[in-house]
């Protein structure tokens, strides 16, 4: 009687597992694949450098692996990865004693630019630079409302404060956010 | 509770903001290498064994053992000092102690075990997965308790059913195909609706072809093809050669 599958059982088998592994563990890395954009800006706009970006997007991949049975599926996941991505970018940043300014956040030119792609850069370049200087817990509550538009209870218990705290540290945010933009604008006129 | 109220953004810091709201690509390269990482450490912790107790729990059977030892020093102490005490005193204190209820020995022991077995046992996942428990060999000859079986977790299931296929895949490739539906009907007994029931159905169709069983062959694969419609196994199965006359 000849064989009646075709191809070699191991080769068979170790695919079939490797997509059943997928299947068990496939939401955690759905999503981690259909957030990892978002993962990336949100660790730039925390302060990770462009070269780290990847080993720390991993190290946040490794803590949603891990924490995974914790995720509340009734609540939107954005603040939740964005707490895991907090804490991860918190630790790393103490890790290499990152200093507030560095060269990627230069801005060369704030005159209006001609073309609207390279202004659109270019204001996303200045915002960067401005969030930069606003302290990391009030930066993450500002991010988080101001460009996630996410609730203010969300981002409460995502950050794990209490919701008049996360408050206060956005109404702070926003103030220093208009005093780093104003610092700019002096620069860039004289 | 009522919320704070919170002043709208200045127009300008608005329009500023909103240039950063768009979420652009990542590269295909960063995102690619991002996903290989990500799929090579579900590959591992999904094949990794199970049968570590957690931290917590080795904490807490550290302490339970502590206060294990602590009783039975203690008792040990008393007991001493009971019969240090009673040559000196005479009748009367004697009595006054045995007017207690007389006391099991190792009381506070037999209790302090008994909690130690009523934590979460993970015995019967480690035996099955070929994996000798570190707390057996810590309390010998005690009494065993009635313990309801915990649930297994899925992740745990699944690492259990992989080891229970190993053997179906491994005696498959050295064409010892009683041994591997032997292995087959281990796993359909213990999980006949598990997460590698798809794998194991292919398994049977190809083990019940070496046998030369291959009316029995075809009509596990026609069950499989109604069972497992969209499977990847199915594209690659080759339709049964007619049986012999």
């Amino acid at each position: 009687v000849p064989p009646i599958t075709s191809v070699a059982t191991e080769h068979l088998l170790a695919g079939a597992l490797a997509e059943c592994e997928v299947r068990v563990r496939g939401d955690c890395l759905g999503a981690y694949q259909r957030e990892f954009d978002y993962l990336c800006r949100t660790l730039r706009r925390l302060g990770i450098a462009p070269s780290d970006i990847e080993d720390v997007a991993h190290e946040v991949f490794l803590v949603l692996h891990r924490r995974w049975a914790d995720y509340d599926s009734g609540r939107p996941f954005r603040p939740w990865l964005f707490g895991i991505a907090y804490r991860v970018a918190s630790a790393h940043r103490k890790r290499v004693r990152r200093e507030v300014l560095e060269p990627w956040f230069e801005i060369e030119d704030l005159s209006p630019q001609p073309d609207q792609a390279v202004a659109t850069e270019q204001a996303r370049r200045i915002v960067l630079a401005a969030l930069e200087r606003i302290p990391l817990p009030r930066r993450a509550v500002l991010v988080m409302h101001d460009l996630d538009g996410a609730a203010m209870h969300d981002i409460a218990a995502a950050l794990g404060v209490p919701l008049f705290t996360a408050y206060s540290r956005l109404r702070k945010a926003r103030k220093e956010l208009d005093a780093s933009l104003a610092r700019f604008r002096t620069g860039a006129a004289q | 509770m009522r919320q704070p109220e919170l002043e709208p953004l200045a127009p300008e810091l608005s329009a500023l903001l909103a240039s950063e709201r768009e979420i652009l690509p990542e590269p295909a390269e960063i995102r690619e290498r991002a996903l290989l990482r990500a799929r090579a450490v579900l590959r591992a912790t999904a094949l990794e064994p199970r049968s570590k107790a957690p931290l917590g729990t080795l904490r807490w059977l550290l302490a339970a053992a502590l206060v294990l030892v602590a009783a039975n020093l203690l008792g040990a102490a008393l007991r001493a000092k009971r019969r240090l005490l009673a040559p000196a005193v005479g009748a009367a204190p004697t009595f006054a102690l045995q007017s207690n209820p007389p006391r099991k020995p190792n009381q506070a022991s037999v209790a302090t075990q008994s909690e130690l077995e009523s934590a979460p046992d993970r015995a019967p996942v480690a035996a099955e997965l070929g994996v000798q428990p570190t707390l057996q060999a810590a309390a010998p000859q005690r009494a065993t308790p009635v313990i309801a079986p915990r649930p297994i977790s899925p992740v745990e299931a699944y690492a259990l059913e992989l080891a229970l296929l190993g053997p179906a895949r491994a005696a498959l490739a050295h064409g010892d195909f009683a041994s591997a539906l032997a292995a087959i009907g281990k796993h359909e007994r213990r999980f006949p609706s598990g997460q590698l029931a798809e794998e194991r159905e292919a398994l049977r169709v190809q083990a019940l072809s070496g046998l030369g069983r291959a009316n029995d062959a075809r009509q596990t694969a026609a069950a499989f093809r109604a069972r497992f419609p969209g499977s990847i196994l199915l594209s690659r199965m080759k339709e049964p050669a007619p049986s012999a006359p």
